[in-house]
């Protein structure tokens, strides 16, 4: 049971997007497209898990003065191992999350849960966190990579949605639209939870 | 002093490890990753020139590869069971975000025989839109006789009509694909390259 | 001259048509972060200035003097991470003995930098586009400029964003956000600028 309340704080309480508001330059910049914001999520989900594993599993190993480099090489070998995967296998996707991939490694959400949450917990509770806290991060870019992709191209996952009449918003799906979504998202939210507190 | 070494040795060791494991992944994927990027390579020549089968690279006469707005990178000729089918040109333009990657496929009585966009970064939404096929499709069956042009309106024979709201990304690719075509008749079709 | 022609693009295309931060999502974390205040905000574009020409500098060495020469390509990030947390280590002590002046104004912002992603950024970028040194160098300068002029004008429209009456919903870091939507529509009219 408990288990599955740290997977819960990961996806909701502690919405790493959208509550700690961490991890925000992939989530901005990848997020054109739905199915981007999916890939770059359990992309990053993924280096979470084995990397909150590892750290738990070496945290008396690992001297507390280098703990913060150890941390990182743990995290950059996972990284790679995704960016090798991915290039082999989803050569598209690869291809459209580009530069953010290796850039996973510094994502302060990997480093945070590493010295917040893994070196300090059991294994199997650091995967439970990186599990969670990964597809909390999968949702909120997800989320928005439907919002943006649906206004800016009229499509959801490639798909026409909207009528052959829309004209699409571009601006959506361009920087500014980035900032702007997810400003009035975290906006509604904060409106959304101070009524039911 | 014994404690800083032991500090050093462990980061040494989880470094070591972390090697190890990449080194393995590297040998894992190498095979499929070198594929995807011959894959890559190969389709767009194919779909610029689908009736050849077998490309092999030729030599670039250098004078007539460049002009003020385009550079043609690498020519293939496109070959179907030792029969000369056409030629593969691979041009980059500059667009509107920056340089533009075009793949054109030319066949052997002077008609493009297709035009595909590589890596670009135009805009999204407006520029980008010259991957698609509504754009690229206009080539196909052009004859290169004389230079194609862009026009906003209604194309004519020799005419392409433009994405609207990014005309410089459209005359970006026409001239990748005028450069190609100007090539193909001043060294390639009288048989030099053969 | 042509040679010269091009270092004056990159360095206009890196500052302002593909702003770091406001077109391409490059250390976000500390343009929300350390953004509240325009004298901090020029401490911390300081420190990131100095970090990312050093880092461009010595990632481009490590590049092609060690990986490429041992067929290591594939430890890059590992690598260049490793190779950027140590300097700012090493620049961290070097300006704490040398210069206490320069360390009191820069020295709480170096640690952060290291996760940066605009520095691990700008030198993957320097190799993908096979910058030579010195285009890599100027690269890495104009990012950590640009990066400077997008932190300094939101900390000065935050000064004044302090006084203004905004919906309690969007206190923080929304309006942040939607502030830098608008900047970013700004800067897209530096497009077209480089043909």
């Amino acid at each position: 049971m408990k288990l599955l309340k740290i997977i819960k704080n990961g996806i909701i309480t502690e919405n790493p997007t959208f509550r700690l508001v961490l991890g925000m330059c992939p989530t901005l910049a990848v997020t054109t497209a739905a199915a981007n914001g999916i890939g770059m999520g359990l992309a990053t989900a993924f280096v979470l898990v084995f990397s909150n594993l590892v750290v738990a599993l070496i945290k008396d190993f690992v001297p507390k003065q280098v703990r913060i480099p150890a941390y990182i090489v743990v995290a950059a070998t996972f990284v790679t191992v995704v960016d090798m995967i991915m290039e082999a296998y989803v050569p598209v996707l690869y291809e459209s999350l580009g530069l953010f991939i290796p850039l996973i490694v510094v994502n302060c959400i990997i480093l945070g849960r590493a010295e917040a949450f893994a070196s300090k917990n059991t294994p199997l509770a650091a995967v439970a966190d990186g599990l969670g806290m990964g597809l909390g991060f999968t949702l909120s870019l997800t989320l928005l990579g439907i919002i943006r992709e649906l206004l800016g191209a009229g499509t959801v996952f490639g798909v026409q949605v909207m009528p052959q009449s829309f004209n699409p918003a571009v601006i959506m799906i361009l920087p500014p639209g980035a900032f702007i979504t997810l400003g009035l998202l975290l906006g509604l939210l904060n409106k959304l939870t101070a009524k039911t507190e | 002093m014994p404690d800083i070494l032991k500090v050093g040795l462990k980061l040494f060791i989880i470094t070591a490890i972390a090697a190890l494991i990449l080194g393995v992944t590297h040998l894992a994927t190498q095979g499929p990753i070198e594929q995807q990027r011959i894959n890559a390579a190969n389709l767009a020549k194919q779909t610029v020139l689908p009736q050849a089968e077998d490309f092999n690279e030729v030599d670039i006469v250098s004078e007539a590869a460049q002009n003020d707005k385009a550079k043609i990178l690498e020519i293939n000729a496109g070959m179907k069971e030792n029969e000369l089918k056409g030629y593969t040109f691979k041009v980059i333009t500059n667009g509107y975000g920056g340089e533009i990657e075009i793949t054109v496929g030319i066949n052997m009585d002077g008609r493009v025989e297709g035009v595909q966009i590589g890596e670009h970064s135009e805009t999204p939404g407006l520029g980008a839109k010259i991957i698609e096929e509504t754009f690229t499709n206009q080539y196909n069956g052009k004859e290169i006789e004389n230079p194609i042009s862009v026009t906003k309106n209604e194309p004519g024979d020799q005419e392409i009509q433009a994405i609207s709201g990014a005309t410089v990304s459209s005359h970006a690719v026409n001239d990748g694909v005028n450069l190609a075509a100007q090539y193909f008749l001043e060294i390639l079709q009288s048989g030099g390259g053969q | 001259m042509e040679y010269v022609g091009k270092l004056f693009m990159i360095l206009l295309s890196t500052l302002l048509v593909n702003n770091f931060v406001l077109s391409r999502f490059l250390g976000i974390c500390p343009f929300l972060g350390v953004s509240k205040k325009v004298s901090t905000a020029l401490g911390m574009g300081a420190a990131v200035t100095f970090v990312m020409a050093l880092a461009s500098l010595i990632t481009y060495i490590v590049q092609y003097a060690i990986l490429e020469t041992l067929g290591l390509g594939y430890l890059q990030t590992i690598a260049f991470i490793l190779v950027i947390a140590a300097l700012v280590q090493f620049v961290e002590m070097v300006i704490q003995k040398t210069s206490p002046t320069l360390y009191q104004a820069l020295g709480v912002y170096l640690p952060l930098i290291t996760t940066n992603c605009a520095v691990l950024g700008v030198a993957i970028i320097n190799i993908q586009e096979k910058y030579d040194l010195l285009q890599t160098l100027i690269n890495g300068t104009g990012a950590a400029l640009g990066f400077t002029l997008a932190l300094v004008l939101m900390a000065g429209i935050r000064e004044r964003l302090e006084l203004s009456d905004i919906p309690e919903p969007l206190k923080g870091f929304p309006i942040t956000l939607i502030t830098a939507g608008l900047m970013s529509v700004a800067f897209l009219g530096f497009q077209g600028l480089i043909k």
